[in-house]
């Protein structure tokens, strides 16, 4: 096993990671910026190293900072949490180059599922459904109105460098088509330095399943089921539960055989998730696949009843995982809900500031993942997740009732949350029915709307 | 007590079982804001009577009670001990401190004499060391003028952001 593990990373993530290194022996060094100084996971660490001031590109996101950090920490090794480096192929190149193991995947696999077209196109071979669409760049406007006219309107358009909702367009009709094209060409040129556009069919109501995988440097892939994040607001994830409650028996092991078969073909190594987006019809096609940890990965953890973090970290050290896809059980519900510094009712604007007051839930059935303490200052630089409250239980039913008593326990004083908003979405009737699909949060918003004229 | 933590005390339990949580929390939000109003550094005590509840504010700062504004960087204003704090130190050094993460380095090239040494005198903007990080050589200046009375980091050493590098007792 490692002996010194740097995480490059902040918040609750560098926490969980901190953890997991702690129960496993290995001496953890956070790499971390001036405002994070004062920080949870900079008093778990052994160690610190500040990496430079608060803005990320000088700090979380500096490769030479980073890599300074581990020749100065003595570290064998590096976690990047996600965002930030995680899924920088030139920064994973340059670890292995300077004898450090990144802990992830091979470079040469995130700059594949970095690259959108590429990934579609691996993926597509690989025997993965994909939307139908561009087998590369579009040459042109001529191009995409050809393509759009033969898949059939709406269409999506999306920047092959893009992800995480950035540089993409939803085409409706043949009159947005010129619009769209300039616009979502020239941000992504602007955003990614690289404006290649691809075009792919839209799926109107679809819900957005993903497979969390592991695989080992010994061949072993597999699967530890779906998890249901169509939940979403501005392409970002509030509510994640698994099983997913809309997926009959079939579709779930389809999904899961195509993840285990698309990440096989490429020999992918470490944690992985593909994401898919599932039309009404029962239709499910890949949409891409993070190469690394993600937010909501706890939900898997507590159903597999297996340590995520600690995974990656022994298939980074190439030991190969002492169970088959068979011996995997996946038991009960869990469901996740983000609380976020925002303001629900200023269209999700983030907020900075002290948490005066901070009573956290717990009890039977209750994970919270968090870095936040009384007193914490949260910084202007990152993002708003302030906590991840995971509840579980037998059923859905259960698990609901146990979130719902949880989030009622949760008080967070001094800044604003999404803590009553999570909890009205969790009395609605659609979401309760399971059947709830990606435009669940602007119809409760409508909701609002209505009621407040 | 810290310098930068007004110590907002809520009333002994024990001896006021009367007040409300609710009141504690508006006292203690009042106390605030006076400490804000009052601003930072000033306060040496304060004392607020809410009926049966008491509150208690004391300042321990480190810099006298000046007429001018506080500034910004303490130690780069020479403190008048004699004033109001007798037993403070004479005026701190300045540290000099690495802008950004990468290997320091005291002289120019291997075999080059170190820019500076200590004991010796420099001046504002003269160059105290190097930090290279990834092939680029980045100057570090002393921020004041003054004597060198210590270099914290050896030769070669890779120092963190903000690391303080040498100290100046300022002129």
């Amino acid at each position: 096993m490692f002996d010194t593990v740097l995480i490059c990373n902040r918040g609750e993530i560098a926490v969980r990671i901190i953890r997991s290194c702690k129960e496993l022996g290995i001496r953890t060094v956070l790499g971390h910026s001036t405002a994070d100084r004062e920080s949870m996971a900079a008093w778990l660490a052994d160690d610190t190293v500040c990496l430079g001031p608060g803005k990320v590109s000088r700090s979380y996101n500096n490769v030479p900072a980073v890599l300074y950090a581990c020749a100065k920490s003595g570290a064998d090794a590096v976690h990047p949490g996600y965002g930030f480096l995680s899924e920088d192929a030139t920064f994973a190149r340059a670890c292995e180059q300077s004898g450090i193991k990144f802990i992830g995947p091979a470079a040469e696999h995130i700059a594949l599922m970095g690259d959108k077209i590429a990934a579609r196109n691996a993926m597509g071979a690989a025997g993965v459904p994909v939307l139908p669409g561009s087998d590369g760049p579009l040459a042109d406007l001529g191009h995409a109105r050809g393509l759009a006219e033969q898949i059939g309107y709406p269409v999506i358009l999306k920047a092959a460098a893009g992800g995480g909702g950035r540089g993409i367009a939803i085409v409706r009709s043949p009159a947005e088509l010129e619009d769209a094209y300039t616009v979502t060409k020239s941000t992504a040129g602007a955003l990614f330095s690289d404006d290649r556009l691809y075009l792919e069919k839209f799926v109107t109501d679809g819900r957005h399943i993903e497979v969390q995988l592991l695989a080992d440097e010994h061949g072993t892939v597999l699967h530890l089921g779906e998890r249901n994040c169509s939940v979403q607001r501005r392409q970002q994830k509030l509510v994640e539960e698994s099983p997913s409650p809309c997926l009959d028996p079939l579709l779930r092991e389809q999904l899961c055989d195509a993840a285990v078969a698309g990440a096989r073909s490429i020999g992918y190594v470490s944690a992985g998730t593909f994401e898919f987006l599932v039309g009404p019809d029962g239709a499910a096609y890949f949409i891409e696949m993070n190469t690394r940890i993600q937010v909501e990965h706890p939900v898997t953890e507590v159903c597999a009843g297996l340590d995520l973090i600690e995974w990656m970290l022994r298939i980074a050290c190439g030991e190969k995982l002492p169970f088959t896809q068979d011996d995997i059980r996946l038991s009960g519900h869990a469901v996740e809900a983000r609380i976020n510094a925002e303001d629900a009712t200023r269209d999700w604007a983030g907020c900075s500031g002290r948490v005066s007051g901070l009573v956290l839930p717990g009890g039977p059935r209750i994970r919270v993942d968090t870095h936040v303490f009384p007193g914490y200052r949260v910084p202007p630089f990152y993002d708003s997740l302030l906590a991840k409250v995971i509840a579980f239980g037998p059923t859905r039913e259960a698990a609901l009732r146990t979130l719902e008593r949880a989030l009622a326990e949760f008080r967070c004083d001094g800044l604003p949350t999404n803590i009553d908003f999570q909890r009205r979405l969790l009395r609605n009737e659609e979401f309760r029915a399971g059947h709830y699909r990606l435009d669940l949060v602007q119809k409760l918003l409508a909701e609002t709307a209505v009621a407040e004229l | 007590m810290s310098d930068n933590q007004p110590d907002a005390t809520g009333p002994n339990s024990p001896t006021n079982p009367s007040i409300s949580d609710a009141e504690l929390d508006s006292a203690i939000e009042g106390v605030r804001s006076v400490v804000e109003i009052v601003g930072q550094g000033s306060i040496s005590r304060l004392k607020l009577d809410y009926g049966a509840l008491q509150v208690e504010v004391e300042y321990a700062s480190e810099l006298p009670a000046a007429t001018s504004p506080q500034p910004p960087q303490p130690v780069l204003i020479p403190a008048s001990p004699a004033e109001a704090v007798p037993e403070a130190p004479e005026r701190p050094p300045v540290h000099v401190s690495a802008p950004l993460v990468g290997v320091f380095y005291r002289a120019q090239g291997p075999g080059k004499p170190p820019f500076v040494e200590s004991g010796q005198r420099v001046a504002a903007g003269e160059q105290i060391g190097i930090i290279e990080a990834m092939k680029m050589m980045n100057s570090v200046l002393a921020e004041c003028a003054g004597t060198v009375v210590d270099i914290l980091v050896d030769d070669g050493d890779v120092v963190e952001y903000e690391q303080h590098l040498i100290a100046i007792e300022p002129n």
